[in-house]
């Protein structure tokens, strides 16, 4: 494998390949980034894959592409978006201060010491800036962990992991602190400076703050643990009670009864219905009131009112019955009157009728007749008679016009 | 008190009020149910309601039910079943979950558990979307889910989803049986 001679070298093959790397970065999850379409993202140059590969900035596997760990580790870091919380980091990072202290302590020349100080304060300041990273990475991924991961069980592994990292980052934080205030004092008291004594107060500062993180981490860590546990517990409880329910014994093995009992929400109720009853001044005077009623009058002419409309026909109505009237036809009779010769009084009253006939009915159709057909008869001018009648049982005299066809 | 009217209509027809809710509307009711809580519980008590609340959301029950026993206990089986059956589409299934009918409808396809059960939610309702459908409706009229996105026929579950839940979690089981039943 090739190694980079400069960092300018490795800025330069980087910047060039920006595209491509930005790509396979954003798909660094997929696991499948095909050769050919990382070709197409070096303008269709296979050489410089070839370099990349050499450079180990990418990795070959069967046809498929991927980021090298460590540039893969290194970009997550510093972008932060790292899954992976790099503990292990800051338990090197002590064990290279106790180191530099050391050999600050044993070494006799000035100038190497002063670089043994610088490096120990370089050290402490690496430490504070990895642990408040690791604070904020822990935080991300627990409410990443919480939020995104489908599965129950896994889930709550990853949080019981997340747990453990939480235990060591706040271990490490005491351990920094122990060699800063009693671990080291032998130098801390005689190498202290201005430069150094600005670093041990603003790393323990920094320490400090990732404590007070850490305690709402672990408390947030713990409450979605109880989340979990919640759900599961639930979970496992409506199996339970859908199983009894299918077995038919549910009132028989849980208190589920007395529980209806107890509460009495408005949920449960039947739907209410509340009948108000209209103000008839509101009918009269306003304006919606009356789209209403036209609404009601639409209603009942489609029949949507169901309590008007009436029942069914009963048969005896639906059979066909008839009655016999005997009735004088009035044209039969005029026509007889127009073929003899007498006048239509005598006529009307001496005709022998089929049906049983009596003077105040002769009268009535001497009448009819006489205004029925004005154009077929003619009055004689001036001639009246006087006729003896009995109308209803009473003996009278009609005086009536005298009558003759036309 | 500014919404007695709006509030008491929603809840005497036995909805919920969240706090989650995705009407801006239903929020600003219970953000000022949350306000006044003393003022209202008094106020609703004079027309035989009791406000209710719990995490995150407001119901209405009363001091004398009206629906009898056999009532209340259907009710409380059929919702027994309703969340056995949405558990199963997801576990997860509780106060922020998204789910569009379609999604039950896909589940319950490749799914002989919950075809079974889904078969068995509603008499007479055999159809898988019908099912789907139904349920969606029983959820949004209580105040369990809302619509999110009418264009996807999306819904997300309401904080009121808690209290069935907590309800289901209070009902205690005989200790002789617990053994028996099966994981």
């Amino acid at each position: 494998m090739k190694q980079f001679r400069s960092i300018e070298e490795l800025l330069k093959v980087l910047a060039r390949e920006k595209e491509l790397l930005k790509e396979m970065f954003a798909k660094r999850k997929s696991l499948s980034f095909r050769r050919d379409l990382a070709e197409d993202l070096v303008d269709g140059d296979a050489r410089r894959l070839d370099l990349l590969l050499e450079y180990g900035v990418l990795r070959q596997n069967a046809g498929f592409l991927e980021l090298e760990e460590s540039y893969l580790r290194f970009f997550e870091e510093v972008l932060q978006v790292n899954e992976e919380i790099a503990i292990s980091s800051v338990k090197d990072y002590i064990d290279t201060l106790n180191q530099h202290i050391d050999y600050w302590l044993k070494e006799t020349n000035p100038r190497r010491k002063l670089s043994y100080h610088r490096a120990v304060v370089r050290t402490l300041y690496n430490i504070a800036g990895a642990v408040l990273r690791s604070t904020v990475d822990l935080k991300r991924n627990v409410d990443t962990v919480y939020k995104n991961e489908p599965n129950y069980l896994i889930k709550k592994e990853k949080l019981v992991h997340l747990d453990q990292k939480h235990d060591i980052i706040k271990a490490l934080i005491v351990e920094c602190e122990r060699v800063m205030v009693d671990g080291q004092k032998a130098f801390f008291s005689s190498a202290m400076d201005g430069v150094l004594r600005q670093a041990v107060g603003e790393v323990r500062l920094s320490l400090n703050d990732a404590y007070h993180s850490l305690i709402e981490i672990n408390r947030q860590i713990l409450e979605y643990l109880n989340l979990i546990e919640y759900q599961n517990r639930l979970l496992q409880k409506i199996r339970t009670l859908k199983y009894l329910r299918d077995q038919l014994t549910i009132t028989e093995y849980t208190d589920i009864r007395r529980r209806a009992l107890m509460e009495s929400p408005v949920w449960m109720d039947p739907l209410p219905r509340y009948r108000l009853k209209l103000s008839l001044d509101s009918l009269l005077n306003d304006e919606d009131a009356l789209s209403v009623l036209r609404n009601v009058v639409q209603k009942g002419k489609t029949g949507a009112i169901g309590r008007e409309t009436a029942g069914a026909i009963g048969p005896e109505f639906l059979e066909t019955a008839s009655r016999k009237v005997e009735m004088v036809d009035q044209q039969e009779m005029y026509n007889l009157f127009r073929a003899q010769g007498k006048d239509l009084f005598s006529f009307v009253t001496d005709f022998e009728y089929k049906v049983p006939m009596d003077d105040a009915q002769k009268l009535v159709l001497f009448c009819q007749l006489a205004t029925l057909y004005p154009d077929g008869i003619q009055l004689e001018s001036g001639g009246k008679e006087h006729s003896s009648m009995t109308i209803h049982e009473k003996t009278c005299i009609v005086e009536h016009p005298i009558i003759y066809p036309q | 008190m500014q919404y007695t009217r709006e509030i008491f209509d929603t809840l005497s027809k036995g909805a919920f009020i969240s706090a989650d809710s995705t009407s801006q509307q239903m929020r600003r009711w219970y953000d000022d149910l949350d306000d006044s809580f003393q003022e209202y519980r008094a106020y609703y008590e004079g027309v035989g309601f009791i406000l209710e609340s719990g995490d995150g959301y407001f119901y209405f029950s009363r001091k004398e039910s009206k629906a009898d026993l056999q009532r209340k206990l259907e009710a409380l089986l059929r919702w027994i079943d309703y969340i056995d059956f949405l558990k199963t589409f997801n576990s997860t299934f509780g106060p922020g979950f998204e789910f569009t009918p379609s999604d039950i409808v896909i589940a319950i396809s490749g799914d002989v558990e919950l075809k079974d059960k889904a078969g068995k939610l509603f008499p007479g309702v055999k159809n898988f979307s019908d099912v789907a459908e139904k349920l969606t409706r029983e959820l949004e009229g209580i105040g369990f889910a809302e619509m999110l996105n009418e264009l996807e026929g999306s819904y997300r579950v309401t904080a009121a989803f808690h209290y069935i839940e907590e309800m289901m979690d209070i009902i205690a089981v005989s200790e002789e049986v617990k053994d028996e039943i099966p994981e």
